[in-house]
């Protein structure tokens, strides 16, 4: 079968998934084809190779973080880190308590797996974040008892990129003896992670959100003080038992590729990106009655969110169809609910719907930003135009006090 | 089914987590020229796997699982009183890939748990090679290879005899 | 989701967009939907002495296929007398853009703005 191909729109999706960068690609093709061996082959130099290639690229890993290169064990992807550490950690630990802590705005890995805990038997807390996006600590403080095992928080947000202060969090759970995982998935490269300092126990990574391939990513696994977890993957003992399967050398590889590249060029590269981040801002905020949501300081640069009042969400995204989005609509997703994200954060139903989150990146040109402004400039203006909403705000018509008839 | 890895709710809900495009892209082509050469495989490596069982045969090997059915690629035998792994690391030398047992459980020096279950004795286990071919092996690697493997074993013997 | 070639066209080029007077005694004006629920449609006809729809206007605030119905009803609206006007179902309109079932409700909210309009018309000419 042929998929045809289309004449792509212009890509301001990063946070979806990014390219492979073309250094890791090369990188990673000899070992799909030459050095194809299994790196659990220790009787021929096949294995050895791939071995060797295996653990190199456990050291970048590792480096980008500042954690050592044992704590750092290889799963299919960020989804199932956050699997293997909810459910590793809660079960291994479930004799000191069967209580989970976590937000409502986490990504749906950490939500669904917290939600299976539940099933059996643990209690769990799903914390609302305040209307920027970020965690109350003191509401965090107090969400924990006596009987909490662990608690989860993500770094970054996928929807509205904000920054969570894991080192505030970590702390309390530190003094609270509660294992505190991280879902990392957003946050390398973009934001500077030293495991060494920060209080965390179990880390979450993605390799294709950081210009690696899919299909491969970490969880970082503390050894001082050293955490424990239940394998949710049986079989040939890989990955020290924690995670049993043939590692997957070529995305492996990958992998360690774009977090060294990730490490060495994050620098100069998120400066770049936070400059094209402002120039979107001010572009598209000259246009009427648009709400950024989650806060704008603390929030990677690679991440714009803005909802974009009166104008419908689906009929939005049919309108920008000249650049790729997510939207906090229907149209994007099997379910006809507007982001739960949004919603948490107190938005309207119409407000989350009428979302678009743009996220930009490594090949993001400001020539794209500049498109994006006058694209998003036209349509909204367009379907204003058509918008009984927009028409009855001009005339001072509060639309909130309206009745409106339910269908 | 209970899903294993939840979140994102892909493949129906039953696998959680962005899809491997590459990989799946990949597995679907190996599917597909699988599908077209099954009959090829076993035409051009069923022939491979005699010649070689015939010549282990007459050195003294035991092949295991000999008189079942099996896949035309895969021998995997012992000489009695040889040690696997060190005939293993000679072979290697030679410049000879092959393995003990199954890769993942390759980290332990513990005889295969499939040829203990299939009664084979402990001893005899432990010298258990496993070679496996593919399209790409030839009749004159077959060949060096029972050339090689004639002479470690010869040498292996004095050195036991000696030892004796 | 993929969009019939009709809905792309009313999409892209929306007939009789637009607002008239609301306390013009012969213009009927039907606001129907809410925004929570991701459409609001505002239809307006306009009548001739002798109780003809002349003209027609729309708003509407909702996906492609709510736009399309509420532009299409417009270009049927006129012409018609208010008995025509009110005898205009939503399965013809479904039929006529080729909606699928998740968008039928469209085509029902727009058969309720043309029913909206009418009646405040006529409570108008009471």
């Amino acid at each position: 079968m042929k998929v045809e191909k289309m004449t792509m729109p212009i890509y301001m999706d990063y946070s979806s998934t990014t390219p492979v960068d073309p250094r890791v690609a090369e990188k990673m093709i000899p070992f799909i084809t030459e050095d194809f061996g299994n790196p659990a082959s220790r009787s021929h130099p096949y294995g050895w190779t791939a071995e060797k290639a295996v653990e190199i690229a456990r050291k970048e890993v590792a480096k980008l973080v500042n954690a050592d290169p044992r704590e750092i064990v290889w799963t299919s992807g960020a989804t199932e880190s956050n699997n293997l550490a909810i459910k590793g950690a809660g079960n291994f630990y479930s004799t000191k308590g069967k209580h989970i802590v976590t937000l409502a705005t986490e990504h749906k890995a950490v939500i669904d797996a917290v939600r299976e805990m539940e099933r059996l038997g643990f209690t769990t807390t799903f914390l609302q974040p305040e209307p920027d996006g970020l965690v109350d600590i003191e509401k965090f403080k107090a969400a924990l008892r006596p009987d909490t095992v662990l608690a989860s928080v993500m770094m970054v947000n996928n929807e509205i990129g904000v920054i969570q202060d894991i080192t505030a969090l970590g702390n309390i759970c530190r003094e609270q003896n509660i294992i505190f995982h991280v879902d990392a998935a957003q946050a390398t490269g973009k934001v500077e992670i030293d495991l060494e300092k920060l209080p965390v126990d179990l880390m979450s990574f993605s390799a294709h959100k950081t210009y690696g391939p899919k299909g491969i990513g970490a969880l970082y696994v503390r050894r001082k003080p050293r955490i424990r977890i239940e394998a949710q993957m049986h079989g040939g003992g890989q990955e020290r038992g924690m995670r049993s399967g043939t590692l997957a050398t070529h995305q492996i590889v990958g992998m360690g590729e774009a977090f060294r590249i990730a490490r060495e060029e994050m620098g100069e590269e998120n400066a770049r990106i936070k400059k094209m981040q402002h120039r979107l801002y001010e572009g598209l905020t000259e246009i009427d009655e648009t709400y950024v949501n989650g806060d704008l300081e603390k929030r990677v640069p690679h991440n714009l969110n803005i909802s974009f009042n009166y104008v419908e969400g689906e009929s939005l995204v049919m309108a920008i169809k000249g650049i790729a989005v997510s939207s906090g609509s229907a149209c994007t997703s099997a379910s006809l609910e507007p982001s739960y994200v949004l919603r948490s954060l107190g938005r309207s139903d119409e407000m989350a719907h009428s979302s678009i989150r743009f996220s930009i990146g490594r090949f993001t040109k400001e020539e794209d930003i500049d498109y994006t402004i006058q694209l998003l400039k036209e349509k909204i203006g367009r379907l204003r135009e058509l918008s009984p909403l927009w028409e009855m705000f001009q005339d001072g018509v509060d639309i909130d006090k309206v009745e409106w008839a339910a269908h | 089914m209970v899903p294993f890895i939840k979140g994102g709710g892909q493949e129906r809900g039953l696998r959680s987590g962005t899809e491997n495009l590459a990989g799946i892209i990949g597995f679907g082509k190996a599917c597909e020229r699988a599908a077209a050469n099954t009959v090829l495989f076993d035409k051009t490596i069923r022939p491979l796997q005699s010649y070689l069982e015939q010549h282990l045969v007459q050195m003294g090997a035991v092949i295991f699982g000999d008189q079942a059915k099996r896949l035309p690629n895969t021998s995997f035998f012992a000489f009695p009183r040889l040690d696997g792994v060190t005939l293993l690391t000679a072979l290697d030398k030679k410049g000879f890939a092959v393995a003990s047992g199954s890769a993942c459980s390759s980290n332990s020096n513990e005889p295969s748990h499939v040829l203990l279950a299939m009664g084979i004795d402990k001893e005899l286990a432990q010298g258990a090679i496993r070679v496996s071919m593919g399209v790409e092996t030839t009749l004159e690697q077959v060949k060096s290879f029972i050339t090689s493997l004639k002479m470690e074993i010869e040498r292996l013997k004095q050195l036991a005899a000696m030892a004796a | 989701m993929a969009y019939s070639d009709k809905v792309l066209d009313h999409y892209e080029n929306p007939r009789n967009v637009g607002s008239f007077d609301k306390n013009d005694p012969n213009v009927g004006t039907g606001m129907v939907g809410a925004p929570a629920c991701g459409d609001v449609m505002k239809l307006q006809i306009k009548v001739s002495d002798t109780g003809m729809i002349e003209d027609a206007k729309f708003k509407t605030y909702g996906c492609g296929s709510a736009i399309a119905s509420s532009s299409l009803v417009t270009e049927w609206l006129k012409g018609k007398t208010l008995d025509q006007a009110s005898e205009i179902k939503n399965s013809a309109i479904a039929e006529e853009l080729a909606l699928p079932p998740v968008k039928i409700h469209c085509s029902v909210l727009a058969e309720d703005a043309i029913k909206a309009a009418v009646a405040d018309l006529k409570s108008k000419k009471k």
